[in-house]
């Protein structure tokens, strides 16, 4: 049985052959075991570059502006498709210009938990199923592949994507059945726990390098509010306050947007749990709305949708009216 | 002159050193803070001690928010700080930075009132390649004192008055000068200089800066910050006004050379537009203008940014490229 890398370097030669895309974006081996790069190619000889990674870091889709005018084949585990989806949605990618050759996906590891296991990582040997041979400075040692999953890999419902133009055999991960475990942690506490929280594990370590917002495939305005200097709408220093402003902000332009891919979290050099942030989003869009991001390229955008039962339970008149005052 | 410090004695000492004066210390693997017990000496510190003189917040001036006011320069810090932990990268760091901030009165200010106590790492970080840039780790520049573990114990070599005063705190005692110099000539053996640099020197400037690779090597990076702000190198800034009523301070604050917005002028017009020409921006600076300009690559080898980058754009893949032009 031939492993994903050899299954995309095979369908990239064939979409090139047919002239079904002019380049292929995927991923490529990093200059370190605990990093992967994105490419893009366009010949057989650079076909062999491609592989299917063990760890995760950005989504390629992020890249896509970058190739405007070309015909692009995308490799696509279930977050990339996601996230083309919406950009779709959001008119900023014509779906036909877009080659989506499905990846079911493994999951990817955390390149943060694969560091923690040695002082130096030499070599990584990912079975892609169960089990990861980790080489060190110290020795190797072998670890369940769900011990170094990345938690948006851990907590992914759609590992496969819904929507390709060709979709790879192989198989993939289970999807999650608690995906929320996390950020129902978080929302168990008090009030002051989770500021608190939020100040230590967020705000006072950011340095404001917008990694998170880069990385991210659906983070496309021409200029961002937290760029925009007339007016200045939040301060650039990391004074608590604007820090924590632009979180905020990043994490509500992404309610009802944002597919999980991680990249976000995975950029961060700071290693900041920026993604709880928007999986809370996530989480409110699908209890209060039945709405998941990225599964149909036709379905409307959940902000621009009104349904009369949707809930207004935000809303003063709903309050009174349940308590029978009007 | 050369010290013994016992491990054990490592402690009282900081703790010595805090009761007079204020101490910082690599506390987490995030970065320096205040001296309250806790160490992080594993490695090195993700942000580097750059920070202790180009903080991420200068206020330069105060002012009054209505017209014909007068501004008011803000003093710089006159409490005398110590800094315990610099590794030998990010001293040298400063050194590079003072070439560019020796005449800006916060930067000489905040260096005045500072110590650095250094210390040698253990062993190259995965990413290490500080010889590469020519920095010897032991030679104590930009130090006040110079540590290196060696077994049971540091050695500690004096480098300036201020240290050898920052060292009679302590229980150390005279000697270790042969292993000191031994473990000195080790490393000179085992690591040298990158031919690279040389290389770098001798290449025609716009032959790199019109080279075919840039389009290439910068497709995966974000031109985000990260980069920047965790080098112990990267000293561009950006100055901003913050008014809240009819206060107004004027504050300076790390910018990056990544960002659209820095190179934005006040027309709208951008020399720097396209993302490619931005990630060019940062390696020409760093090892062709300034090597140009002040005879030394900005850059001390501390690989931080071929660790953190989340694109995994690796440093020594430009060099390479533009070596090899």
């Amino acid at each position: 049985m031939s492993t994903l890398t050899e299954k995309i370097r095979e369908a990239a030669q064939k979409v090139l052959a047919e002239g079904l895309a002019e380049v292929v974006l995927g991923y490529t081996h990093g200059s370190l075991p605990y990093r992967n790069r994105v490419t893009v190619v366009n010949t057989p000889e650079e076909i062999s570059r491609l592989i299917w990674p063990s760890i995760g870091v950005l989504n390629p889709a992020n890249v896509l502006h970058k190739l405007k005018g070309k015909k692009v084949a995308l490799i696509s585990p279930g977050c990339v498709s996601r996230a083309v989806v919406v950009l779709c949605q959001e008119g900023q990618v014509k779906r036909g210009e877009v080659y989506l050759l499905g990846v079911p996906c493994p999951g990817m590891l955390d390149p943060s938990k694969v560091r923690a296991l040695g002082k130096k990582i030499l070599r990584l040997e990912d079975d892609f199923k169960e089990k990861v041979l980790v080489v060190t400075s110290e020795g190797e040692k072998i670890v369940g592949r769900e011990e170094l999953l990345r938690q948006n890999c851990l907590e992914c419902r759609h590992p496969t994507p819904l929507v390709y133009d060709q979709l790879l055999e192989g198989e993939a991960r289970k999807p999650s059945p608690s995906p929320y475990q996390k950020v129902e942690e978080i929302e168990a506490r008090e009030v002051s726990a989770r500021w608190q929280w939020f100040q230590e594990a967020v705000v006072s370590r950011c340095i404001r390098c917008y990694a998170c917002r880069n990385a991210c495939p659906l983070c496309y305005c021409p200029t961002c509010f937290a760029d925009d200097s007339r007016p200045q709408w939040v301060g650039k220093t990391r004074d608590p306050v604007d820090t924590a402003l632009y979180h905020l902000v990043r994490a509500y332009h992404l309610a009802g947007r944002c597919v999980d891919c991680g990249s976000c979290e995975a950029a961060c050099p700071m290693d900041i749990p920026l993604r709880l942030l928007t999986k809370k989003l996530e989480k409110e869009a699908l209890s209060a709305f039945s709405f998941e991001s990225g599964l149909d390229p036709e379905a409307p955008l959940l902000l621009t949708t009104f349904r009369e039962e949707d809930p207004e339970d935000f809303m003063i008149t709903q309050e009174l009216k349940a308590l029978g005052k009007i | 002159m050369y010290y013994i410090l016992k491990r054990e004695d490592l402690k009282p000492w900081l703790e010595a050193i805090n009761s007079k004066y204020t101490l910082f210390v690599p506390r987490t693997r995030d970065g320096f803070g205040p001296y309250e017990g806790g160490l992080y000496l594993e490695g090195k510190t993700k942000l580097s001690a750059k920070e202790f003189f180009l903080p991420w917040r200068e206020p330069l001036l105060v002012y009054e928010a209505r017209p014909g006011a007068l501004l008011k320069v803000v003093e710089g810090p006159e409490e005398e700080r110590v800094v315990f932990g610099v590794r030998p990268c990010d001293a040298r760091g400063v050194i590079l930075i003072e070439k560019v901030f020796s005449s800006d009165p916060f930067w000489q200010k905040r260096r005045e009132a500072t110590s650095l106590i250094g210390l040698v790492c253990e062993e190259p970080g995965t990413e290490c390649f500080c010889w590469a840039m020519g920095v010897n780790p032991f030679s104590g520049e930009g130090l006040d004192l110079v540590l290196v573990p060696h077994e049971e114990v540091y050695l500690v070599k004096v480098i300036t008055e201020a240290g050898k005063k920052l060292l009679s705190l302590s229980r150390a005692e005279e000697g270790g000068e042969e292993e000191f110099l031994s473990r000195e000539k080790e490393f000179k053996a085992k690591f040298s200089v990158s031919p690279a640099v040389e290389k770098l020197r001798e290449k025609d400037l716009m032959a790199i800066y019109e080279a075919s690779f840039w389009e290439e090597l910068a497709l995966p990076c974000l031109n985000c910050g990260a980069c920047t702000f965790i080098c112990p190198t990267c000293y561009c800034f950006d100055v901003q006004d913050e008014v809240v009523g009819s206060e107004g301070v004027r504050v300076r604050l790390p910018e990056a050379c990544m960002f659209e917005l820095y190179s934005r002028h006040a027309s709208g017009h951008n020399p720097r537009r396209s993302p490619m020409a931005r990630f060019r921006n940062r390696f020409m600076h760093k090892f062709k203008y300034f090597l140009d300009e002040y005879g030394e690559p900005l850059c001390v080898g501390c690989g931080r940014c071929n660790e953190e980058c989340p694109a995994n754009i690796n440093l020594w893949d430009v060099i390479r490229a533009m070596s090899e032009v």
